[in-house]
């Protein structure tokens, strides 16, 4: 891979939020229970509203897959004490979970919470791109998995010449913090007040981790 | 990873900074009050060894909250742009310092002038200052709004104030209850240490219960790294935390009152309940703290 590195594109429209992304990487990485590599976001909004004699809803959901945005600026590597977060050439962002320290400064950091603790294991996760399948020719297993065709990846630059820039689209934080190598075709609904509305299931592993 | 020890570590640091801070600010205005600055008349060297224990007490507290503690020595490897590298190594050295201040006089092993001596102390100070706001900025991170803010630093900078001048008043009364040390002819007025810190901390506590009370809101958080956090309970522990900033306040100032024709060889039950009042004001203050920590972390 050359040029601007690896990037996801989501289609956001064509989302079923079936959560076969998020099975197949639990799956194929072995992941313990509470640590979600690959988050499906549900988002929801809108009302019922009568209008004369007739009820009318503006209710509206969408889903967003989001994994690691292997970003541009990682701000995960920066607050790493440990050095154990590194960049790759090919624009991957990996983390040597033999250098880290479990500390989790990088899930306070990132925005998209990524970073996700291992308790048995003792350190950070988190999703590596696939690296082994794309040394073999393979998508990653989240790409491979989805029924939709929701998800591709490639090369930011022509994922970017094809998709055009990123927007603000909710629940992502201000694009600018880290730069994500992530592309978004915008579900028809976004745009109208929502929110998350299966936050216990993508909650950060750090607070779940401290109920207990 | 867990967020207790993390308590433990930020608190006991501040607090042995803080004592650090006093007993540098008390050596420099007591002498230009016209007391004296002499660190052995103010027995500086007494208290080091409490300061330093804090700071090892807090620097073991930090382990537990690593998931691997055997790379905890890979903690420093980034400090060109990771301000945790920083804290650490920062840490390291005020703790360096402080041993090193009580090598100095304990052990009169370096042969150095006075105003050396005195530099060296102002100078582990100044470390300790530049800690506790290199803590403050760990936590200033853009996806962490609720702690992206003033507030942060501010209030790290009090709990250290108050902490570390209630911890020396502690000091002093285990000292002289249970350590058998021995006051110097006491002098009247501000020039007098423990009636200078319990003085000097009570303006502390409100500047805390103000900060205390401005972050009763719901704390913001970023969408997609956001969870829920009970409202409910924040109101009943911070309720808590100012009651016990209330009664640190009155113990303080039962302790200024009992003053009032006070007579240092009358001793007993006069020295017994002004021991008291100083130790009851430090736990009502130190427990004040860890609920403020605690909620800091909540949010």
């Amino acid at each position: 891979m050359t040029g601007a590195g690896y990037a996801f594109y989501f289609n956001s429209a064509a989302c079923s939020g079936c959560k076969a992304c998020q099975v197949a990487c639990k799956d194929k990485n072995r992941l313990p229970l509470g640590v979600l590599w690959r988050r499906v976001y549900e988002i929801s909004g809108g009302e019922w509203k009568q209008v004369g004699q007739a009820w009318v809803t503006s209710a509206f959901a969408y889903n967003l897959s989001i994994a690691c945005n292997h970003c541009r600026d990682p701000i995960c590597k920066k607050v790493c004490p440990a050095g154990a977060i590194s960049k790759r050439a090919d624009g991957i962002v990996l983390l040597d979970s033999k250098k880290c320290l479990g500390c989790g400064y990088c899930a306070w950091a990132c925005p998209y919470g990524a970073p996700q603790y291992d308790e048995a294991a003792g350190h950070m996760t988190k999703c590596d791109f696939c690296v082994d399948r794309l040394d073999s020719g393979l998508p990653p297993t989240c790409v491979a998995a989805c029924p939709m065709r929701a998800l591709e990846f490639g090369n930011r630059e022509e994922l970017e010449a094809r998709y055009g820039r990123l927007e603000e689209i909710y629940p992502l934080p201000d694009l600018e913090i880290t730069e994500p190598s992530l592309f978004v075709n915008k579900h028809p609904k976004v745009g109208g007040k929502g929110y998350v509305a299966n936050r216990e299931e993508v909650a950060p592993v750090r607070k779940k981790m401290s109920n207990r | 990873m867990k967020e207790r020890p993390l308590i433990a570590f930020t608190i006991l640091a501040q607090m042995a900074v803080g004592a650090l801070l006093a007993l540098a600010v008390m050596i420099y205005f007591g002498k230009n009050l016209g007391g004296s600055s002499n660190f052995y008349y103010l027995n500086v060297n007494r208290y080091l060894p409490f300061i330093g224990s804090a700071m090892l007490l807090a620097l073991f507290a930090s382990l537990f909250h690593l998931g691997t503690p055997r790379n905890a020595y890979r903690a420093i490897a980034n400090f060109r742009s990771s301000w945790l590298s920083r804290e650490i190594l920062l840490s390291g050295l005020f703790t360096a310092g402080v041993f090193g201040l009580i090598i100095r006089f304990y052990g009169h092993i370096i042969i150095i002038p006075a105003f050396l001596e005195r530099i060296a102390f102002y100078f582990t100070a100044l470390l300790g200052l530049g800690l506790v706001f290199i803590m403050a900025r760990i936590y200033m991170i853009t996806t962490q709004p609720a702690w992206n803010n003033l507030w942060t630093p501010v209030s790290f900078l009090l709990t250290s104030l108050l902490l570390g001048w209630l911890f020396l008043g502690a000091v002093d009364v285990i000292g002289h209850l249970i350590l058998g040390w021995q006051s110097n002819p006491i002098d009247q007025g501000l020039n007098t240490p423990m009636q200078w810190l319990v003085y000097t901390s009570t303006f502390f506590l409100i500047p805390t219960a103000i900060i205390t009370i401005l972050n009763l809101k719901s704390p913001v958080q970023l969408p997609m790294t956001a969870f829920p956090s009970s409202q409910t309970r924040r109101y009943w522990l911070t309720g808590l935390r100012l009651a016990l900033l209330a009664f640190c306040g009155i113990f303080l100032a039962l302790f200024l009152v009992s003053l009032n024709g006070f007579d240092i060889q009358a001793g007993g039950l006069y020295l017994l309940a002004r021991s008291i009042y100083v130790l009851a004001a430090f736990a009502c203050g130190l427990f004040s703290e860890i609920i403020g920590r605690y909620l800091f972390y909540e949010r």
